[in-house]
């Protein structure tokens, strides 16, 4: 049964458009890396395109950047018949819940597996075409299966028990941007002595091949013993012991409670209402001038009134806290090594971009499809309220998130000044950083809800994130970072004027955040609320049938 | 005064969902009455603005609902067949939420709106839980409160009852009665009785076209004297099937014919079931 389940689960992967959207980019990333070395994101100098250290260093990178692609794969296996309400149907039936989850997380797990083979492929077709070879094949054999398959293994093992424990595509995310938090910290300060307890293995294989030369490196693997071997069983072990964890919770369980609910026991259900043959009589009573109300003031009060109901729910959920606090440790951390107002804004600029980065990827996604996801739009379209009182509002409440980063990160900066006796300037904080940070993210948030309304679901608007964010790691490679085209640059980014001393920075900050606008405006425009066909005829008449 | 003039509307994948329906719908309530697919859903969408048909025209009391559907959605109340809510968000705010769309803006006007209807539907007093872990007839009170949300004179309920227990729907067509007093209400529903108890008029659709409308008691009566009953084994080949039920333990057809179809056949009186069914057959024996 896991088996049939696990291949049900895979074929739905492949028939879905992230799978073929992400291996398309996939292979285009590495082909292009290939071929030009500006390219190589990630990747350090490792001789040949072609030789055994570039293939084995090409899989580890990967595997980091495959962590969204399992995140999305094992997340959307693991919450999509609870949110499309299937859960109930299969609960029902004989099958095992266990065995359901299991097998659901072994199909999109094979599905990860499947689609990280376009980057040994692409790796193998662009050698080729370059007239370097597909490699040794006993490199690929083993950077793929001792060193990608753990790696993927346990990171699609740590969202299954992320997804089941939070029953949501948010713990996946979570996990993905913490990992890949960590491995930001953990590249300031080295990897020496990491060998067994990194989990990917990236240590572990910089120990076993220090002290060769290029020529070794070119043509040698690493033995797949002492702490490589350590390291990939231990990180196996835990990765099962994940499996476990998921599988183990994977089980019916009584919806969570609402903010303000209780759980129902039809509390309510059998009282009588009030007597309502009342209504006409009340209704005449009351009948207000709605039908002719409208205009800038109503429009104005319904952008404030939704943007303090979407700001909430990004504000009180967990994923936003959680993303708070990691950004939070990383920008004391980083505070903790400077002195003086200036060094630290500078320091904060350099290490808080993350979470700011995240937060407009998540959130844009999670809030511009919320009516769809949740069902509602059919009853949002029905209402007078036009697109841009729908759309406003979630930039606004992005707007206010990121103005509540800065300012927390801005006051873990001052705190750590204040710890080690040095009293901040808090004027340069709000003036350096606060207001000019927040307007930067805000812009990257604009970005991301325009990258949303274009694409045909959450997913592949994350997606559509991810490869814009990718891109710009490998224009800046490529020495493309001149703020007249590259989106939100600046000169002297990404320190302010008063710090980097560059001039004009105000012109391109207005530049930018017209392209913003001009972004959001397109959004509001671009699809109906619902995804029907909801189109406003102009002034001709409609073609007839008869006609 | 809801007027809908040869609309038509074909899905993107080709499939017909309506075909050239014509319809005057006057202030009271009206009945959409069809099997599954027969377009009930996309009509009420389409006469709530939120699918434009292939071809058509559609206008209420003078508003041309294709070029001005904004202007319709001021005056319009829509309970859609599904809908959801944002989980974890109380009925009050949510209805807040709705009520601030439909441009009720002042604070004190929303409230006091959400209290009239909240507790016009009985949810009052749970305000304050999440509409999410409400029963599927709470839901449904809840939809039919926020379509009730600035008196709309033109209320599009698909469904309305669904989901609701044999009392919770004697109220609600309590409810719906006194709607139709000063709007144009119409209710689909797969339901024949709600909507002969209720509707001053009813069209049955079938395959995207009207096969029937008028009076529920007009297209009752068009078959007097030619509905009989009698048991299913008495045979009746001659006669056009209408439909068959369990009754007392035996298997019995209503069946319309001109003349008497079997010896144990008895007439019956006639009921807008049977006028569905015969409408229904009809159509089937045309596409033949």
């Amino acid at each position: 049964m896991i088996v049939r389940l696990a291949w049900h689960e895979f074929r739905q992967q492949l028939g879905g458009r992230v799978f073929w959207i992400v291996f398309a980019v996939s292979v285009l990333m590495v082909a292009g890396s290939m071929a030009i070395d500006e390219l190589r994101v990630g990747l350090a100098d490792e001789g040949t395109r072609t030789g055994a250290a570039a293939i084995v260093r090409m899989h580890l990178v990967w595997t980091l950047f495959f962590l969204f692609t399992a995140a999305a794969f094992v997340g959307e296996a693991g919450v999509r018949d609870e949110v499309s309400g299937f859960a109930e149907l299969v609960r029902a039936t004989t099958v095992n819940p266990r065995s359901y989850a299991l097998g659901r997380f072994l199909g999109a797990f094979g599905a990860v597996l499947l689609c990280f083979v376009s980057v040994p492929a692409a790796m193998a077709v662009a050698g080729t075409v370059l007239g370097l070879g597909t490699g040794p094949v006993e490199a690929h054999l083993f950077a793929f299966f001792a060193l990608a398959v753990p790696n993927l293994f346990l990171a699609s093992a740590l969202f299954f028990a992320l997804t089941s424990v939070t029953r949501s595509m948010t713990g996946c995310l979570l996990g993905a941007a913490g990992l890949l938090t960590l491995y930001g910290l953990a590249s300031d300060n080295g990897s020496a002595g990491l060998s067994v307890i990194e989990p990917f293995g990236i240590a572990a294989v910089a120990d076993a091949i220090r002290g060769w030369g290029p020529a070794q490196r070119e043509v040698m693997l690493p033995a797949l013993g002492g702490a490589l071997l350590a390291n990939r069983l231990v990180w196996l072990a835990v990765a099962a012991a994940l499996v476990g964890l998921g599988t183990w919770l994977a089980q019916p369980r009584a919806p969570r409670r609402g903010v303000r609910g209780s759980l129902l026991v039809g509390v309510g259900d059998g009282a009588d209402p009030p007597h309502t043959a009342a209504l006409p009589a009340d209704a005449r009573r009351t009948r207000s001038s709605l039908h002719s109300r409208s205009g800038w003031s109503i429009v104005g009060t319904q952008i404030c009134v939704r943007t303090v109901f979407e700001a909430r729910r990004v504000v009180v959920t967990p994923a936003f806290a959680v993303l708070l606090l990691m950004g939070l440790a990383a920008a004391a951390a980083a505070a903790a090594r400077v002195i003086g107002t200036p060094a630290t804004v500078t320091a904060l600029a350099s290490s808080f971009q993350l979470v700011p980065t995240v937060v407009a990827l998540f959130f844009a996604g999670e809030l511009f499809w919320a009516e769809r996801e949740h069902h509602i739009a059919p009853l949002i379209a029905a209402t007078p309220a036009g697109r841009a009182v729908l759309v406003i509002p979630k930039l606004l409440a992005l707007a206010l998130v990121f103005l509540l980063l800065a300012v927390t990160s801005a006051g873990a900066g001052a705190v750590t000044e204040l710890a080690k006796g040095q009293p901040p300037a808090l004027a340069a904080y709000l003036t350096w950083y606060v207001f000019p940070k927040a307007y930067e993210w805000l812009l990257l948030g604009a970005l991301a809800l325009f990258l949303q309304s274009l694409a045909p679901n959450k997913l592949a608007g994350w997606g559509y994130m991810i490869f814009y964010l990718i891109g710009s790691l490998a224009l800046s490679k490529l020495g493309w970072d001149d703020p007249h085209y590259r989106y939100g640059g600046y000169p002297g980014a990404p320190l302010p004027p008063s710090l980097s001393g560059a001039r004009d920075v105000g012109w391109y900050r207005l530049g930018w955040g017209s392209v913003a606008a001009l972004m959001v405006v397109l959004a509001c425009k671009h699809r109906p609320l619902d995804g029907q066909q909801v189109r406003q005829r102009k002034s001709a008449p409609p073609e007839r049938a008869s006609a | 005064m809801l007027e809908i003039e040869e609309v038509s509307h074909t899905y993107p994948d080709g499939t017909p969902a309506l075909d050239g329906v014509t319809l005057s719908i006057g202030r009271g309530l009206f009945g959409l009455l069809g099997p599954n697919g027969a377009g009930k859903s996309s009509l009420m969408r389409v006469a709530a603005t939120l699918r434009s048909p292939s071809r058509g025209r559609l206008h209420f009391d003078g508003i041309d609902m294709l070029t001005e559907p904004r202007t319709l959605r001021r005056r319009l109340g829509y309970l859609p067949q599904d809908f959801g809510v944002h989980p974890g968000v109380s009925a009050e705010v949510l209805f807040d939420q709705i009520a601030v769309l439909k441009g009720i803006t002042g604070r004190g006007e929303r409230r006091d709106t959400a209290e009239r209807l909240l507790r016009l539907v009985n949810l009052w007093d749970v305000r304050g839980r999440a509409v999410s872990t409400f029963s599927g007839g709470m839901r449904q009170r809840w939809g039919v409160a926020q379509a009730l949300i600035g008196e709309p004179d033109l209320l599009i309920l698909d469904e309305p009852t669904a989901g609701l227990d044999p009392a919770e729907r004697n109220r609600f067509h309590e409810l719906l009665f006194g709607l139709g007093e000063s709007a144009v209400v119409i209710v689909s529903t797969h339901i024949v009785d709600d909507v002969a108890d209720l509707c001053g008029r009813v069209a049955v659709l079938a395959g995207g076209r009207v096969l029937a409308h008028d009076s529920p008691g007009a297209l009752a009566g068009a078959l007097d004297g030619r509905v009989w009953h009698g048991p299913a084994e008495s045979g009746a080949d001659a006669a056009t099937l209408l439909s068959r039920r369990i009754s007392g333990g035996r298997l019995a057809v209503r069946v319309l014919a001109d003349e008497r179809p079997g010896p144990n056949f008895e007439t019956v009186t006639t009921t807008l079931e049977d006028a569905y069914f015969a409408a229904l057959r009809h159509e089937r024996e045309l596409r033949r």
